[in-house]
């Protein structure tokens, strides 16, 4: 069909004056939506902030209970969880920062948006140094501590596997927090990215490219 | 702008323009209720783009770039559904109002239309829906940030590929 023609139809459709809305309940709608979206982003700031606190709340308590002067080397684990929240805090205060503009062009837009998946790609992709290795620093310092404390009064035998049960656990957890941010990589960001690669390139008349 | 300005030009837009936001909805959104959902983040982020509008550009030209960038960003979501209101004019948002067999025509043409649109890559789909509506090279390249030259090039490419798609009435489907 002529390209002419297709316009005609499609200029045809009714515009906004013909078309019957009910202003209050979308307004009401509207209003609700932003109100939703604003929780959304304070509840997951809080989320963070919330869990550092509870690791070191349940820390300071159980060093509380069974002796600070011994067990203050468990605090660790708390300073770690407080610095990877932090760290996480800052850095997406960072990237708010630099959210794309709905009112920009679209290529503006897209590129935007390809820096912020890139960006939370290189975050989980080096996971292990700003979350996983504070926590388990955290950790593993004070496991290490009483390993070679206990050493002085206890053999090293009766020691030795307590040790490694605990430091075996904390590592497999390290991993497999490790193992699970690799896979949120590759399963919901690369291919973000690339389909947010293949809308630019679709833009600038390069090889077709189905989303 | 204070809120009770932004509510009213939100509100008169909401009047005028419509018809533009639906136009968008229905070339990235094929399902009533990812329609809804995509109309409903729309008003969202127009709603939150208002106080950045400058009176120096029209308002549709802004209209089409906070629709088509939301567009280009929402991903239909299987899970978390919006609430959904019957308000809401996206079940069947181009039924004209006129029944004549010239307007179901014209249905069906647009119908084919949106179905040739949306088999396009989601940046083509930004491209034609300007262009159908009347924008030049140069408004189309203002809005998406390419070169008029690509939206050219890229233009005529569509335009054939839509020609091959929609049938005209009475040419069989």
């Amino acid at each position: 069909m002529d390209p002419e023609k297709l316009q005609q139809a499609w200029q045809s459709q009714p515009s906004g004056s013909q078309i019957h809305i009910d202003a209050d309940v979308l307004m009401r709608e509207v209003r609700h939506n932003q109100q939703s979206f604003r929780v959304t982003i304070f509840w997951r700031d809080c989320r963070e902030i919330f869990v550092a606190m509870i690791v070191l709340v349940v820390v300071s308590l159980d060093v509380a209970v069974r002796g600070i002067g011994r067990n203050w080397p468990w605090l660790l684990i708390g300073v770690g969880a407080a610095w990877a929240a932090g760290y996480l805090l800052f850095d997406r205060w960072r990237q708010r920062r630099n959210a794309p503009h709905s009112e920009g062009t679209l290529v503006a837009h897209i590129e935007q948006s390809l820096k912020d998946v890139e960006h939370q790609i290189w975050l989980l992709k080096n996971v292990f140094w700003w979350y996983l290795l504070p926590i388990a620093l955290g950790g593993l310092i004070p496991t290490l501590y009483f390993f070679a404390t206990d050493l002085r009064t206890r053999q090293f035998h009766a020691v030795l596997g307590p040790f490694l049960f605990t430091t075996g656990i904390f590592i497999a957890i390290i991993y497999g927090a490790y193992l699970l941010n690799q896979y949120a990589v590759r399963r919901g960001l690369e291919p973000r990215r690339r389909e947010l690669l293949a809308m630019r390139d679709s833009l600038f008349n390069s090889e077709e490219s189905h989303d | 702008m204070g809120i009770a300005e932004h509510e009213r030009r939100f509100r008169q837009w909401l009047g005028e323009h419509t018809g533009l936001l639906l136009k968008v909805v229905r070339s990235f959104a094929e399902a009533p209720a990812d329609q809804d959902d995509l109309f409903q983040e729309i008003l969202l982020q127009v709603w939150l783009s208002m106080p950045g509008f400058r009176e120096d550009s029209k308002p549709t030209t802004w209209l089409y770039r906070v629709a088509l960038n939301t567009a280009l960003a929402w991903k239909r979501q299987e899970k978390k559904r919006r609430r959904r209101h019957s308000a809401l004019p996206v079940a069947d948002p181009v039924v004209p109002t006129a029944s004549s067999a010239g307007a179901e025509q014209n249905g069906h043409v647009v119908d084919q239309l949106y179905a040739a649109i949306r088999a396009l890559p989601a940046g083509k789909r930004a491209l034609v829906v300007l262009y159908l509506d009347g924008f030049t090279y140069r408004e189309i390249a203002e809005v998406v940030g390419i070169s008029e030259s690509n939206v050219g090039v890229s233009l005529n490419r569509i335009k054939r590929q839509l020609a091959a798609a929609v049938k005209e009435p009475g040419h069989g489907s």
